[in-house]
């Protein structure tokens, strides 16, 4: 199928609503090359989202307003970091769950030892670092790493679990 | 032998070089929206600049006070942005043009002298 030819009427609308752009970035400070890239981004993604069927100028401008690429999509790669916030929820997700392993280890080793009230004192920290751990990796759940924390977290409080459910309901 | 589709690198910093002197030159001859200084420049040869280069370029122009802009209805479609040229790129582009002259001249005089016997 042949993609329908953009009317000269529409280039304008885009050149417009390119400009536009490029000028905002400008104001945000960003360079004219970071400009030049966001254009070219935004620019291939309306293309491509009206490769088979011609818009209005509305239905352009409406793209342009809600399928502009995030920052992510129009940053260059090397630009790309999560925001501050996220990281540090990223790094206490990590930190919990590093210490939610450690406890878990302490907690089986002091209840081998007969040292049950400090196990279970390591137990309980286990349980709360690891619903931190996984409450954070989820609220970060965007970014990669976000996403891996919350799934080793969860994957381990529910190992840990069904072993405790499975040596405990022995005869 | 297989041709790349992007120019070399010194190609394309020459043109880059030029590019703010064409496009101010083409916003001299007129009233004109953003598409039309494209088209414009698209039908000339080592000229033709991407949408990509050439918008970012007009917004930096407009911020540095070179352009003033206009909307003008247009039917059916949102007011178009219509360039022309402020006092400021007035005197930018006669400062380019004047440059160019020194800079062309300079290069010929190189040229032949290390050309000729």
């Amino acid at each position: 199928m042949n993609a329908p030819r953009w009317t000269p009427e529409l280039r304008a609308v885009l050149a417009d609503l390119l400009t536009e752009q490029a000028e905002l970035r400008l104001e945000q400070g960003a360079s004219e090359e970071q400009a030049q890239h966001h254009v070219d981004t935004l620019r291939a993604h309306l293309l491509a989202r009206f490769a088979h069927t011609l818009p209005t100028p509305e239905e352009l401008l409406a793209a342009a307003a809600h399928g502009v690429p995030t920052p992510l999509a129009s940053t260059p790669p090397e630009e790309i970091g999560p925001p501050q916030h996220v990281s540090v929820v990223l790094a206490l997700a990590g930190l919990a769950l590093v210490g939610g392993v450690l406890s878990v280890v302490l907690s089986t080793y002091f209840n081998h030892h007969g040292e049950t009230p400090v196990g279970n004192g390591f137990g309980v920290a286990f349980l709360m670092l690891m619903v931190t751990s996984l409450a954070c990796g989820m609220v970060s759940w965007r970014t990669v790493l976000g996403r891996g924390v919350a799934l080793s977290a969860g994957l381990t409080l529910f190992m840990v679990l069904t072993l405790l459910v499975v040596l405990n309901s022995g005869p | 032998m297989t041709q790349s589709r992007n120019p070399p690198v010194w190609m394309a910093q020459m043109r880059k070089g030029v590019a703010e002197f064409a496009v101010l030159m083409v916003i001299e001859s007129g009233e004109i929206h953003g598409y039309g200084i494209y088209e414009h420049l698209s039908h000339r040869d080592l000229l033709n600049l991407s949408e990509g280069t050439l918008y970012p370029l007009l917004a930096r122009l407009k911020r540095q006070g070179m352009l003033h802009t206009r909307k003008a209805a247009s039917p059916g479609a949102p007011p178009r942005h219509l360039y022309t040229l402020t006092q400021e790129g007035h005197d930018r582009l006669n400062a380019m043009r004047a440059h160019w002259v020194r800079l062309s001249r300079s290069v010929h005089a190189l040229d032949t002298s290390e050309t000729l016997p």
